[in-house]
């Protein structure tokens, strides 16, 4: 059987299919050379397009024909080429085309074109561009260019002046700078972006790349983390002041309990005591309710004194009681650094007053300024006959008076002094 | 010693023990008082121009004054003149330090079997005198035996107010050890925080730190 022996409606079904065939061939070989496939494809849906299309055209001739009318021999051959043949064609072409039409969908999906590069470039979280050295832009994507709208209230021009305008200007009504220089960090609309500029070199020629970074997370939970330390700061500064203080507390607290336990045991003295006086009692049992007297009054007497304690005072009488006078004029300083300098420097001077200068008299002239505290320390012993050589306890003292940024002076001829000189600036540091 | 009585110094803030003290020396036929002063820092003047014979020394002094600190340095100078420190705080380490600076005797006031008379008699004889161990107290749900050495360190610093970082650069240790040990002694003692650790531990005085941080 060959197509001439088809009927007219079939004849016309398989030329339809031939034109399908020759349409999707052509464009098959343009796609295949724009997707660069293999070169074979599109040479073999050339073919396809070149046979189908010449099939097509002597068909339709021979569907049209008059009578008497003669044909070329290339038209006989397809006429009467058998009716198998033509489906076998048909099939195998079409399953061509649909394999070619797969493969370039592939292709297309999966192969980087210059569109690929801009779709994903503009898909960035990131703002990225990049500009020559004069600022021409060479690539930009959506969210650099919304960027630099919401901040300046134009379009992205030109990369330098973008860098230039951001780095120079210190105010803007659009958005507010949270750090300057190498890295610049922004706040515009409640988002936080940190803005870099890098310099690359590409065949010779020097590059900018100036890229936004969206940073609002790590920005806030920075600011999180500021707060938590500062707040560790003051805790560390409460507990450094409780620790301080816990001495003075739990011996308040503790007398406080001896007191309460005196009380209770007066208390019970006097049940005992009034219910002895209306029984019999023997000498030896009133003497020992007597001696129980005895011992409460003296722990109540003891209650009734003074606790609190002051350094200065309790100085003095140690230097009574090792046969030294001590004069200490000015005002004695309360402060823990300056006070503990000062007690320091008094008791190696009453040292080294007993011990060497064998004196009897030390005395403390305190002096301050408003930048100032000036000690100066003489005794009435016998005075050097030498340049003192600073002993252990003169170089702690200098070591103390040193760490807190002071000064400290030893005169040995004529008369022995000492003086030491502290900054208030750097006490107050830690006052 | 003067006419068959041995002198002595306390050096002892509060009221109550430095009455007992007095007490039980001038009641005592074989000691005289010297003197008894708050703070630690004035007991090596003592030592200058007094025979001392025997202080008995507090740990924490009046104006935080150190005793093992005051008792180092007499120690050092005065090596004849013994020492019994003296002390109602269950902190581990002043046993260790007073061992290694060489005191005769170290003494809890409020617990003590042994009265003070009683270890001061041992220790003019010749003997050395410490209890075997540090005082065991409470410290939330766990005993203070139960903390390591390093433990003990750390909380410690945390009492004095350091941040974590401070604690590690001091101690020569990372960060994260710091938090591991804090971590470790919060599930040990059942607090919440690291607050309320520094705060029980200060209190019931198992950690003090110096104020000179001389030695922890």
């Amino acid at each position: 059987m060959t197509f001439l022996d088809l009927q007219t409606s079939s004849q016309k079904v398989i030329l339809v299919f031939i034109f399908i065939i020759a349409i999707t061939s052509l464009c098959n070989v343009f796609l295949s050379i724009v997707r660069r496939t293999k070169v074979i494809i599109p040479i073999i849906s050339a073919f396809i397009f070149a046979f189908t299309s010449l099939a097509l055209i002597t068909l339709l001739a021979f569907t049209e024909k008059k009578e008497g009318q003669s044909y070329p021999n290339i038209c006989l051959f397809f006429a009467s080429a058998p009716l198998f043949l033509f489906i076998l064609l048909i099939i195998i072409f079409l399953i061509f085309i649909i394999f070619v039409f797969f493969r370039i969908l592939y292709l297309q999906n999966t192969q980087v074109s210059k569109r690929s590069i801009k779709e994903s470039f503009d898909n960035l979280p990131s703002g990225i561009c990049f500009f020559e050295e004069n600022g021409l832009l060479r690539l930009t994507n959506h969210k650099i260019n919304s960027l630099y709208k919401k901040m300046f209230d134009k379009p992205l021009l030109n990369g330098m002046c973008f860098w230039e305008e951001l780095t120079n200007s210190n105010r803007s009504n659009n958005y507010e700078k949270i750090k300057k220089g190498d890295n610049q960090i922004i706040k515009i609309n409640n988002k936080v972006y940190s803005l870099n500029l890098f310099e690359h070199f590409i065949k010779g020629n020097k590059f900018y790349e100036l890229l936004a970074i969206d940073v609002t997370q790590s920005y806030r939970l920075s600011l999180e983390l500021k707060e938590k330390q500062k707040e560790l700061l003051d805790f560390n500064k409460r507990i450094r002041e409780y620790s301080d203080n816990i001495e003075k507390f739990i011996i308040d607290k503790e007398i406080l309990d001896a007191k309460i336990r005196i009380h209770d045991e007066l208390g019970k003295l006097l049940l005992t005591t009034s219910k002895c006086l209306t029984s019999n009692l023997s000498l030896k049992e009133k003497n020992e309710l007597l001696k129980t007297w005895d011992t409460n009054l003296i722990a109540f007497n003891n209650m009734k004194k003074d606790y609190s304690y002051n350094t200065y005072k309790e100085l003095y009488k140690v230097a009574k009681s090792i046969g030294v006078d001590l004069i200490i004029k000015g005002n004695k300083p309360n402060e823990i650094i300056p006070k503990k300098i000062v007690i320091t420097a008094i008791l190696e001077c009453i040292t080294n007053t007993v011990k060497h200068a064998k004196g009897t008299n030390v005395v403390v002239n305190i002096k301050e300024d408003d930048e100032i505290i000036e000690i100066n320390i003489t005794n009435n012993g016998n005075q050097p006959q030498k340049e003192i050589i600073e002993g252990g306890g003169l170089s702690s003292l200098r070591t103390l008076v040193e760490q807190e940024k002071g000064e400290m002076y030893i005169q040995s001829l004529p008369i022995f002094k000492l003086v030491i000189l502290l900054k208030k600036e750097f006490l107050y540091e830690k006052w | 010693m003067k006419n068959g009585r041995y002198n002595v110094l306390i050096v002892e803030d509060q009221a109550m023990p430095a009455q007992l003290f007095k007490h039980f020396i001038e009641t005592s036929d074989n000691y005289k008082l010297v003197d008894c002063i708050n703070c630690a820092s004035f007991a090596e003047l003592y030592c200058v121009s007094k025979p001392i014979d025997l202080i008995l020394m507090d740990v924490v002094t009046a104006d935080g004054a150190s005793g093992l600190e005051a008792a180092n340095k007499i120690k050092k100078k005065y090596p004849k003149i013994k020492i019994i420190i003296v002390t109602s705080m269950p902190e581990c380490s002043y046993i260790k330090r007073a061992k290694k600076i060489g005191v005769e005797g170290f003494w809890y006031k409020e617990t003590n079997n042994d009265c003070i008379l009683s270890v001061m008699n041992k220790v003019m004889e010749g003997q050395i005198i410490y209890p075997d161990k540090p005082l065991k107290v409470n410290v939330g749900l766990a005993k203070s035996n139960e903390f390591t050495d390093k433990e003990l360190i750390v909380l410690r610093y945390i009492t004095g107010g350091y941040s974590n970082q401070e604690i590690a650069d001091k101690i020569e240790v990372s960060l994260n050890a710091i938090k591991k040990h804090i971590s470790n002694m919060l599930n040990k003692t059942g607090f919440r925080s690291r607050t309320e650790l520094a705060v029980r531990a200060r209190e019931i005085g198992i950690v003090i730190l110096d104020r000179d941080e001389n030695d922890v």
